[in-house]
């Protein structure tokens, strides 16, 4: 017992590209510790791009095991993470463009309309609702965006990552990171103008 | 509002300026009401983030995981070494196909001179001359019927070479023979010729206006100086006959092996110079 936890506390100090390499040697252990190390990283950016639970999780689920089959093709100088977050963009690229994804309008919003009720930083109903609000006009602002604009804006703005690092996800340069960046900001301000026209009215 | 001067208010707005920078543009866009409201736009989207960081928890495990890879079996994919091979058959077949049609081409093109005249056709291109006395015309020894056959069987190119009718294509062979360059011919032509060596000459006759017989052929032995002239003259006239294909009259082959019946030379009446090649 005690031999198994020193071995497991071992690799959880290892390094993705050690893990990976195990993994690739057959340790199907050192994916799994790969698997709880970055499965909220890759949730929370999966989430962020379907704004459903159950989408996000059955995104996070294929990515993890397309990465498992492709652990031959990850090359060492990249970043573990930005390899999986590739895998995960182009999922939900590919979801979004195939149209399987079902919104389901009405539930998130019955769901919402008890947001300000049961969740909120702040005391005041009032400033709760108007969160509120808020979010859900960019949640529709940012479900209505393009895949493509859609991702760049969640690891920009949400997930808050550099710009080298949004580069080497989304394949290509720190320029043209920069540059899908700005146009996607450009993007999600005009589509949450016409929103924000509906609400007030 | 200019759209790069948008860009600008974009960057202030999401903190990806310099400071020195950012007060610039800010003075800026105070001056300008629109500006300050895109701006103001943009830092509420900005605002507006930040509320969107709650996540709900996931309900992702390791069995849950190990069951969809057991699903598509555990074994990692093995790298398909032949996908990349599996297409280079496309540029092959491509390059195949394309030699193919020049090759259809360029065959097309060489078997397209006629290589006997007819006698209207001849007899308008000499006139008045009497081709019996032409000094090139060198009677040589007659080639078998069988050799002939032989010849015939072989391409249209060679036939009209050895035949010393088409100019252009015998011109290594009459090189090699008229000013001793022992056969060291250069292109095409002189290296097709050079195959050939080992072969008999062959003659061919050409019908003439009258029923008057020529024999034609290109001979290895140097002609005499002073027909030098009158030879160029008579290979221009030929050459000119031959140019153009004559579609009117009929193509006729002459052997030099005599009927046994009648006694007079046979002579064999064909369509069309595909037929001499294919048939003879």
């Amino acid at each position: 017992m005690g031999f198994g936890a020193s071995i497991s506390g071992r690799m959880e100090l290892d390094t993705d590209g050690a893990l990976v390499k195990r993994a690739r040697d057959g340790d199907y252990g050192a994916f799994e510790v790969l698997f709880d190390r970055h499965r909220k990283l890759v949730y929370r950016f999966a989430y962020q791009m379907s704004s459903r639970r159950d989408d996000a999780e059955d995104i996070v689920q294929e990515a993890f095991v397309r990465a498992y089959q492709n652990l031959h093709r990850y090359r060492d100088e990249a970043k573990f993470t930005t390899w999986l977050l590739r895998i995960v963009t182009n999922l939900c690229t590919d979801q979004a463009r195939m149209g399987q994804r079902r919104m389901a309008l009405e539930q998130q919003e019955a769901a919402g309309a008890l947001d300000w009720m049961t969740i909120g930083g702040v005391e005041d109903p009032v400033q709760n609702l108007e969160d509120d609000r808020r979010k859900q006009v960019l949640k529709r602002a940012l479900g209505a965006l393009p895949a493509h604009h859609r991702s760049v804006i969640v690891l920009r703005d949400l997930e808050e990552r550099e710009y080298p690092d949004i580069a080497a996800i989304l394949g290509c340069t720190v320029g043209g990171a920069k540059l899908r960046v700005l146009r996607a900001r450009r993007a999600l301000k005009d589509r949450i103008a016409p929103l924000l026209g509906e609400e007030s009215k | 509002m200019n759209r790069k001067f948008e860009d600008k208010l974009v960057q202030l707005a999401f903190g990806d300026m310099s400071a020195e920078e950012a007060a610039r543009v800010e003075a800026e866009a105070k001056t300008d009401p629109i500006a300050a409201q895109t701006l103001a736009s943009y830092r509420d989207m900005r605002s507006g983030f930040s509320l969107m960081s709650d996540v709900p928890e996931d309900q992702l495990s390791k069995e849950r995981l190990r069951d969809a890879i057991l699903a598509q079996g555990l074994k990692p994919k093995p790298v398909p070494r032949f996908a990349l091979w599996s297409y280079a058959w496309m540029p092959v077949a491509a390059c195949a196909f394309t030699f193919g049609i020049l090759m259809v081409r360029q065959h097309g093109k060489t078997s397209e001179p006629m290589v006997v005249m007819g006698p209207s056709a001849t007899a308008k291109a000499f006139g008045n001359t009497d081709v019996t006395k032409l000094p090139n015309l060198v009677a040589m020894n007659p080639p078998t019927a069988k050799s002939v056959d032989e010849k015939l069987r072989s391409t249209g190119e060679d036939l009209v070479d050895d035949w010393g009718i088409n100019d252009s294509a015998a011109q290594p062979a009459v090189d090699r023979s008229y000013h001793g360059r022992g056969g060291s011919g250069t292109g095409r032509s002189g290296g097709r010729h050079k195959r050939h060596e080992p072969e008999p000459q062959l003659m061919a006759n050409i019908v003439l206006a009258g029923g008057v017989t020529v024999p034609l052929a290109v001979s290895d032995s140097a002609p005499p100086a002073s027909a030098q002239n009158s030879m160029n003259n008579s290979q221009a006239a030929l050459k000119k006959a031959t140019a153009k294909p004559s579609g009117d009259g009929p193509i006729i082959l002459i052997d030099q092996q005599q009927d046994a019946e009648t006694g007079a030379q046979r002579a064999t009446e064909v369509g069309s110079a595909s037929n001499v090649i294919v048939g003879g």
